[in-house]
């Protein structure tokens, strides 16, 4: 929903900065949170799922930060119909019913005991930041991947509404019809950037962005000194680490903070924390910036929730591309994931019941620092946008807000 | 509200020799694809066996990476190009554009180019370098 502009929260807004990590689902992170937090449609301990002998498998609370999601779980399209339609050939109409996540994760090693895994869920406890922020601001209940797929296609439609026709992790360039957010904003002489870990771990958009804007992007150090000068950009998209390496500029170890299977979830805990610390700690910048802490997709990891149908995209992928019996019309949403919006105006404890998906970002974005705007994609048009959310009429005090200390 | 302490990844979260994920491997795949498209000349050659392992993969990436942003502000693309086969709705084609001058490209940009060296504090999530 458009903002109400008269509000404080609105008023003050300058910054938007998008936190984008890797493949866990919301029920894997966050359903643990029901227990004590009834409005977060996580899991009651009931949900369960098929094993490859027949047995019903509940969900437990289990997940590990490492080592226990080797391999990574397959989370390419026709694996992610098998995990929601419970058959890798065919989606609709086949009722989505969540059964096949154990099935499809089978199918890599074989082994049963292995396969049960995949319904791990984390402990809050063992999660301070993301379920933190996630009772202390606002908890989204129906974030959804916008393709039932893997990792590049997903994050396109953050950058762009759409992935112009792609469910896989190939290369593709951009049509010219839809401008990326960054392209649309700077038109409008807004400021922004990607800021990627660095350079050896670089960001995921490098055919379309990277090759052609390099000025677009950002390391991490960037961005905290950006923090540290009050100069952050109007719009931060803020890539993890993707690798385990040597820092490039001898600086030490880099280690992998995207929370992707078999990376130590810890981590990426730690490298939130960063951010939201690095703007929470700013009286300059906290009052007027709004922080969205979203995943990129499942991958493969169960969820419970059914994703619904959405917008066509316009675009059409055929069989061969999604390894189905069937073409996709973009008309139907992926795996629900984490996603998390943090602002001093946001109502401590909000639960948002309506449905996003990633072209939600961009459509936000153009939304707020642009107003109308015609060239974008059917399903960044009918997105829905969050920043309503920033709705108190008096600040949050700096005690009514977390902070982490990072050990 | 109490400050929450956020635990750090033991030492052996770190394994730099772990082989790449599909990710990383799509991510190479798309950096090598611009390595020959664009002619980028490289220090040294990267085998196939270089780039199995997270840390050799990145070491490339890091190079491509650089080349990319020291070069010149090319066009931005308007056309539109499957990969490997016509597997969807391709955009038409059109003649491409020369990128339009903004804040950022005139050398206004707010924050510091990903090439630059600097001398803050790393981040935490970064160990120190281990002695030996």
């Amino acid at each position: 929903m458009t903002p109400d502009r008269s509000k404080p929260g609105i008023k003050k807004l300058k910054h938007v900065v998008v936190l984008m990590m890797e493949n866990r689902s919301f029920d894997h992170m966050l359903g643990g949170l029901k227990a004590d937090h009834p409005e977060i449609d996580g899991l009651t301990g009931n949900e369960s799922n098929p094993d490859t002998t027949g047995a019903q498998v509940p969900v437990v609370p289990q997940a590990e930060y490492q080592s226990q999601l080797d391999p990574d779980p397959n989370h390419h399209f026709a694996a992610v119909n098998l995990q929601i339609f419970g058959d890798p050939a065919q989606g609709p109409p086949l009722p989505p019913t969540m059964q096949g996540f154990v099935r499809s994760y089978y199918n890599q090693q074989q082994n049963v005991a292995h396969s049960h895994k995949i319904l791990y869920y984390f402990t809050p406890d063992k999660l301070p930041v993301l379920t933190t922020l996630a009772t202390e601001f606002a908890v989204f209940n129906r974030w959804f991947a916008s393709i039932p797929g893997p990792t590049i296609c997903n994050r396109a439609f953050a950058h762009y509404g759409t992935s112009f026709g792609q469910v896989s992790m190939n290369l593709f360039y951009v049509g010219k019809q839809y401008k990326s957010i960054y392209e649309r904003l700077l038109a409008a002489n807004h400021t922004v950037k990607l800021f990627y870990y660095d350079q050896a771990s670089s960001t995921m958009e490098v055919v379309n962005l990277l090759q052609n804007q390099p000025s677009l992007f950002g390391t991490f150090n960037d961005f905290l000194r950006a923090c540290d000068q009050n100069a952050l950009p109007d719009y931060c998209f803020v890539e993890p680490n993707y690798t385990d390496h040597d820092a490039p500029d001898g600086s030490g170890e880099a280690i992998a903070n995207d929370q992707h299977p078999d990376h130590d979830v810890r981590a990426g805990e730690q490298f939130i924390a960063t951010v939201y610390n690095k703007i929470r700690n700013n009286p300059k910048l906290w009052p007027n910036t709004a922080i969205l802490i979203v995943y990129d997709e499942h991958g493969g990891i169960y969820d419970h929730v059914s994703p619904p149908a959405c917008t066509p995209d316009g675009f059409v992928a055929q069989p061969a591309d999604t390894g189905t019996l069937d073409a996709f019309h973009f008309d139907r949403l992926g795996v629900r994931v984490p996603a998390v919006l943090i602002s001093p105006w946001v109502q401590k404890g909000s639960v948002i019941n309506d449905t996003f998906e990633h072209a939600s970002i961009p459509a936000t974005i153009t939304d707020f620092f642009l107003g109308a705007y015609d060239a974008r994609s059917p399903r960044e048009k009918a997105a829905s946008t969050f920043l309503d959310r920033l709705s108190l009429d008096t600040m949050r005090s700096d005690d009514d807000c977390p902070s982490f200390q990072l050990e | 509200m109490a400050t929450i302490r956020v635990p750090a990844p033991p030492p052996e979260a770190f394994r730099k020799d772990r082989p790449i994920s599909d990710l990383v491997k799509s991510q190479l795949k798309h950096f090598q694809h611009l390595e020959h498209k664009l002619q980028i000349h490289l220090s040294k050659p990267f085998t196939p066996r270089d780039l199995a392992t997270e840390a050799g993969a990145s070491q490339y990436i890091a190079e491509v990476t650089a080349a990319l942003c020291s070069r010149a502000p090319v066009p931005v693309p308007v056309r539109a190009t499957p990969a490997q086969r016509p597997n969807s709705t391709p955009a038409p084609r059109s003649s491409r554009k020369p990128a339009k001058a903004t804040r950022q490209s005139q050398g206004l940009a707010i924050a510091a180019s990903a090439g630059r060296k600097h001398h803050t504090k790393k981040h935490a999530a970064k160990h120190p370098k281990k002695k030996s």
